[in-house]
């Protein structure tokens, strides 16, 4: 870039400054030596706190991971699959005496884990138990039967016991009545 | 970071370190002009900076002239400090007075003795131009670049940096002139009243 008038006694003063600057400038070395101290001694404290960093992810991570799977396990009870319906018992039709009681089958081998075999096998002599008990009979339930139970059990007829009792009278006295 | 990473980085600075030796000279230069002629303020920034890249918080990427990118830096850690100083500046009322002195020409009785009086007089000029064509005279005479890499060193365009300079070339020569007028009246009174006397 050629200079003009002014703009060399604007350079011949930034040389001069130059110059005396160049005196007043610290050691290359010093600060570099300085900058690295400072560097080396920043560094270590960083490498532990990534460390910490780190451990924290992982901590994090592995919680989750724990949470998931426990949450698995549970998913895999409450949705264990139950039995198809004709194969459970139906209490209300052995109440009604309308069909026998069916025993509780458990599901075969293939649709169950094998985990839960043990505590299928107890639910199965709950099942059975409970099925039962539903369709036991005393056996002096017959004791409790009486001849007059059907009048005891219905409710009175009244016309029809008038009707019945006018059959008992004379005719003299129903003609009077009249 | 990887030891691989680690290995590479020690290989850059390997390469970086007779750079930034063989430009100390210049850096310091340049930081003095951005630290008002601080000296000291001017040996921190340039630790700082120094340190930065040490630690990888500035990397030179190839993507300018090398000597540019670290004057951008250099520029850009003074600002820092600058404003950081200033923070603690208004924080400490005691601290305010002394930021103010310590921002002229390293104010004390060994200035005087080291600068000629033009050359003061050639400073105190300087120091009343803005921070922007202050900043591209020095680059432009001092560090000897051109218009288009001081540009990228003030993370301007280059046309707001020849704005800059032609601006700055002006206003240097009138409060230079001013200052030559002011000297010579005072030379003259001084003459005057030994006369009398």
């Amino acid at each position: 870039m050629k200079l003009t008038g002014s703009e060399l006694r604007i350079q011949a003063q930034f040389l001069e400054l130059k110059a005396d600057d160049e005196r007043l400038t610290p050691n290359f070395v010093a600060i570099w030596t300085q900058a690295m101290t400072k560097a080396e001694r920043r560094r270590p404290s960083l490498r532990f706190s990534y460390a910490g960093v780190g451990f924290v992810i992982l901590a994090l991570f592995s919680l989750v991971l724990w949470s998931r799977s426990w949450q698995k396990q549970e998913l895999v009870v409450l949705e264990s699959p139950l039995p198809p319906s004709y194969l459970l018992p139906t209490v209300t039709n052995v109440i009604q005496g309308d069909e026998p009681a069916r025993p509780f089958r458990p599901l075969p081998r293939k649709h169950r884990p094998a985990h839960r075999r043990s505590q299928l096998l107890r639910q199965q002599a709950v099942i059975n138990n409970a099925s039962a008990f539903a369709v036991w009979q005393s056996p002096t339930s017959k004791l409790l039967e009486s001849p007059a139970e059907n009048v005891l059990s219905a409710l009175p007829q009244l016309t029809q016991a008038s009707l019945e009792l006018q059959s008992f009278l004379p005719a003299a006295e129903l003609k009077e009545n009249k | 970071m990887t030891t691989n990473d680690w290995d590479n980085e020690r290989m850059e600075l390997a390469e970086l370190k007779p750079e930034l030796e063989r430009l100390h000279v210049a850096s310091f230069g340049w930081a003095l002009s951005c630290c008002q002629r601080d000296r000291a303020e001017a040996e921190d920034v340039l630790q700082s900076v120094y340190l930065k890249i040490l630690q990888g918080k500035a990397r030179y990427r190839g993507e300018a002239n090398f000597k540019t990118w670290l004057f951008a830096v250099i520029r850009k850690t003074a600002l820092g400090e600058r404003r950081a100083q200033v923070r603690r500046a208004w924080r400490a009322v005691v601290g305010a007075d002394r930021a103010v002195a310590r921002g002229r020409f390293a104010a004390g009785p060994l200035a005087g003795l080291v600068q000629a009086e033009t050359q003061t007089r050639f400073l105190r000029a300087l120091d009343k131009l803005p921070q922007r064509q202050r900043e591209v005279l020095h680059l432009v005479f001092y560090e000897d670049l051109s218009l288009r890499e001081a540009a990228g060193v003030m993370g301007v365009t280059i046309g707001s940096a020849r704005q800059h300079y032609d601006r700055a070339k002006k206003h240097l020569r009138e409060h230079l002139d001013r200052e030559e007028i002011e000297h010579e009246a005072h030379w003259q009174r001084a003459e005057n009243s030994s006369a009398i006397s």
